[in-house]
């Protein structure tokens, strides 16, 4: 496949791999235990531009090819998953509404400072009777003179608690529903009416963190609506917009986490003993490797492909969908058997697989389930 | 529903005492409390010996309830339904003491069993050491006859329940430097009280996060003769026996834990609407959770039957405790991994549960020997015609 890449690019993919190796990895445990990622360490995703990979250069962001932060993600991931979620948001979810749809003014207001990682954007469209079906949203806004009043609650908000910036889906016309009656916002932290409730306890992604948000007579101005007052209205197809890049994103985290995990059981098999043999002499092992490997090249190529595709401007609505559903279902099952392999260490959150394994569950949740996925998959294949 | 596998009256009885024990005793602030801190649940434990739960099947002057096996896998699994990781702690309070009830001498069934079976002590087993495996017969660790005592040097880890409440560990000792592993090794009770054992927890865990699971160190380690288990030089084909017992235990406490989640799970999708409609009316839903009750069916299955074979046939094969530990425990993880995505983003939080359950399923399937090990087992029965 080629792949076309620059070589300014090449530097910045080849330092991203030195920092994940010599400084990211190391203390993925303590950073694991501790339960947070330190502030220096955040510092240094902000120095190599992680935080705007694709905004655009005129807004201070790396203006990076959908392949292009494709890669890098695949090499983020390849340690605690925590540190990939830090930069997620702002390049994802809970900046593209803006990259896409924000007014000039917005663009500059907001997404130079997200780029540089000053301020962090997150994404609120989850409420606790709409997940799957987030047409049935119900946090609603009204006008009232300058001001949008939000009223209701978001939930699962990934970096709620660091972010300043966050990208909020209400409803402004309960009558049109998705169809018209949707509406993004761009809300900030210190708004009033505006805040967050006690972190989740989740079961893995521990140093990053989801919250509830809040939302009470929380006085938004008129301004703020994604793309101006003439985008009233128009939300859904944003948010829906922005969840379709999203789908790459989390299937390179799966492949990154499953890379990963397969250089770590390549590592384990090599260096013990089985029945007074290395274990990489028993057949059971080898073929898992095989698997593992097999599966991973086909989720590299699905990738790739796919993210040229979009770079050429075609739409691969579908084929995210395929590329989340195939990526996030191998990172578990790689995950499962790479606990077999290591046997009891399996379950040592001090062997990374412990961790891997907890962690690449989420992948097959949030963002659209795997459910969601399939249903839009066969959509579209049925579709005339 | 009748089966060819009758529950007889006994059995219900046991089944409904094990329901209402969990109903009252597993209440939710306790359990969220415990599994915050990552206690062993204490009280719980006291409250089911007294009620007959740990060691029902030893005998009666042993303080157990004089039942079998396939009551105890009953009660493990029960246990575990109500909850995975305490149910879990509970069934294997007596984890190893079987080497006791099956082979230890009178003075040894007296003296350890009833402590058991009263909660007063937990036991330990201390066979596999680090970065051994399932080699068992690599290890290292020593018992050397000095008098009227055996000397004990050396590393044992992923010891269960070896902790502050462990009353004794059994421990795989070399006893005889020479010979061939198959007939070097001996299992020494070693109270844990001895001078020279310590114990360091294993850090962070997947799953059966409430137990001590420990790296124990023996460093000349007195104890007497007559803690010797069984005979002398025999270690290996007692654990032999001893695993295909307790993999039948295993498997009970996954098919356990699978049918709490897949309750759990149930419950979820009966009550929670998206779409305009309860989760439990799309077709994938009814699929799925179809699915998942074959899976528990069959585990069920062969589970009791693995049970009644060990308690009615006189030279069980090894190839259906393994069987069932290999399903079994493969259905569990599967069942409480689809239970997960039945419920969604909630799935993946502390507070519904199921992510715990899929944690305990995966330990049930590591450990006491993993798939490849339970496969190598029933080929070396298959291969040899002994099959199916």
């Amino acid at each position: 496949m080629e792949m076309n890449l620059s070589d300014k690019f090449k530097s910045l993919h080849s330092n991203l791999r030195d920092l994940v190796q010599n400084t990211l990895d190391p203390i993925s445990q303590k950073v694991e235990k501790e339960n947070k990622i330190p502030e220096e360490i955040v510092d240094k995703l902000r120095a190599l531009g992680l935080f705007g990979m694709p905004i655009p250069q005129e807004y201070g962001g790396l203006g990076l090819s959908t392949l292009e932060e494709i890669l890098l993600i695949e090499e983020i991931t390849k340690t605690n998953a925590c540190y990939r979620s830090r930069i997620g948001t702002s390049n994802g979810i809970g900046s593209m509404g803006i990259v896409y749809d924000g007014t000039d003014d917005q663009k500059k207001h907001y997404l130079s400072t997200i780029a540089t990682g000053e301020w962090t954007a997150a994404f609120a469209l989850t409420e606790p009777n709409a997940g799957s079906d987030a047409g049935s949203i119900t946090t609603s806004a009204i006008l009232e003179d300058d001001f949008w009043v939000l009223n209701g609650n978001k939930i699962f908000i990934t970096n709620a608690d660091s972010a300043h910036v966050f990208t909020t889906v209400a409803v402004t016309d309960e009558k049109k529903g998705t169809r018209g009656g949707v509406t993004s916002f761009i809300v900030e932290k210190d708004m009033p009416g505006f805040s967050i409730g006690p972190a989740d306890l989740k079961m893995g992604f521990k140093g990053s963190f989801t919250h509830e948000l809040i939302f009470k007579d929380c006085k938004v101005p008129k301004a703020n609506v994604i793309g101006g007052m003439e985008m009233v209205g128009q939300g859904f197809k944003t948010a829906m917009q922005v969840l379709d890049k999203g789908r790459l994103t989390i299937g390179a985290c799966a492949l990154g986490a499953s890379e990963k995990m397969l250089d770590i059981c390549i590592a384990h098999i090599k260096n013990k003993l089985a029945l007074g043999k290395p274990k990489s002499e028993l057949q059971a092992a080898q073929f898992a490797l095989a698997d593992m490997a097999t599966q991973i090249f086909a989720a590299r190529q699905m990738l790739y492909h796919s993210c040229q595709l979009k770079d050429q401007g075609e739409n691969v609505t579908d084929k995210a969908s395929m590329i989340k559903v195939f990526c996030t279902e191998m990172a578990s099952s790689i995950a499962d058997s790479a606990a077999d392999m290591l046997e009891e260490d399996g379950c040592l959150t001090g062997n990374q697989i412990e961790l891997f394994l907890r962690d690449v569950r989420l992948y097959r949740i949030y963002e659209g389930t795997s459910e969601i996925q399939r249903t839009i998959i066969s959509r579209d294949l049925l579709r005339n | 529903m009748a089966t060819f596998l009758q529950l007889d009256k006994t059995h219900k009885q046991i089944q409904k005492a094990v329901n209402d024990f969990v109903k009252g005793e597993f209440k939710k602030e306790v359990l969220d409390e415990i599994v915050e801190k990552y206690k062993y649940p204490e009280d719980i434990w006291k409250k089911a010996s007294e009620l007959g739960l740990i060691g029902m099947h030893y005998p009666e002057v042993y303080s157990g309830q004089g039942m079998g096996i396939f009551e105890n896998v009953l009660v493990a699994q029960n246990l575990c339904r109500g909850d995975s990781s305490v149910g879990t702690c509970l069934a294997m309070a007596g984890y190893g003491a079987e080497l006791i009830l099956r082979q230890g001498s009178d003075e040894q069934k007296q003296t350890w069993l009833p402590k058991i079976a009263e909660g007063q002590v937990l036991s330990s087993m201390a066979f596999t050491e680090p970065g051994l495996g399932n080699d068992f017969q690599l290890s290292k660790t020593t018992a050397i006859e000095d008098g009227d005592h055996y000397v004990i040097n050396g590393t044992k880890t992923f010891a269960m329940n070896a902790g502050p409440l462990a009353g004794f560990y059994i421990v795989l000792c070399r006893t005889d430097q020479e010979a061939d592993p198959n007939k070097a090794f001996s299992l020494l009770l070693v109270e844990s009280d001895c001078k020279g054992i310590t114990y360091q927890d294993v850090g962070g865990k997947l799953g059966r996060r409430l137990m001590d699971i420990s790296q124990v160190q023996f460093d000349q380690v007195r104890v007497p003769l007559a803690n010797l288990i069984g005979a002398k030089n025999k270690g290996l084909s007692q654990l032999k026996d001893f695993f295909n017992e307790n993999r039948v235990v295993v498997a009970a406490q996954a098919l356990g834990i699978a049918q709490g989640a897949f309750d759990r799970a149930l419950s979820h999708v009966k009550q929670r609407e998206q779409f305009g409609q309860k989760i439990v009316d799309f077709q994938i839903t009814r699929q799925k959770l179809a699915q998942m009750a074959t899976k528990i069916e069959a585990a069920k299955l062969m589970t009791y039957q693995a049970a009644w074979q060990l308690e009615n046939v006189k030279r069980p094969d090894h190839k259906s405790s393994a069987m069932a530990k290999l399903f079994s425990t493969q259905a569990a993880f599967e069942v409480c991994d689809e239970a997960i995505q039945l419920f969604g983003g909630y799935g993946y939080m502390q507070e519904y549960e199921v992510e715990r359950f899929y944690r305990d399923a995966k330990m049930a399937d590591l450990f006491d020997g993993t798939k490849v090990t339970q496969k190598e087992i029933i080929a070396s029965e298959v291969v040899k015609g002994r099959g199916i």
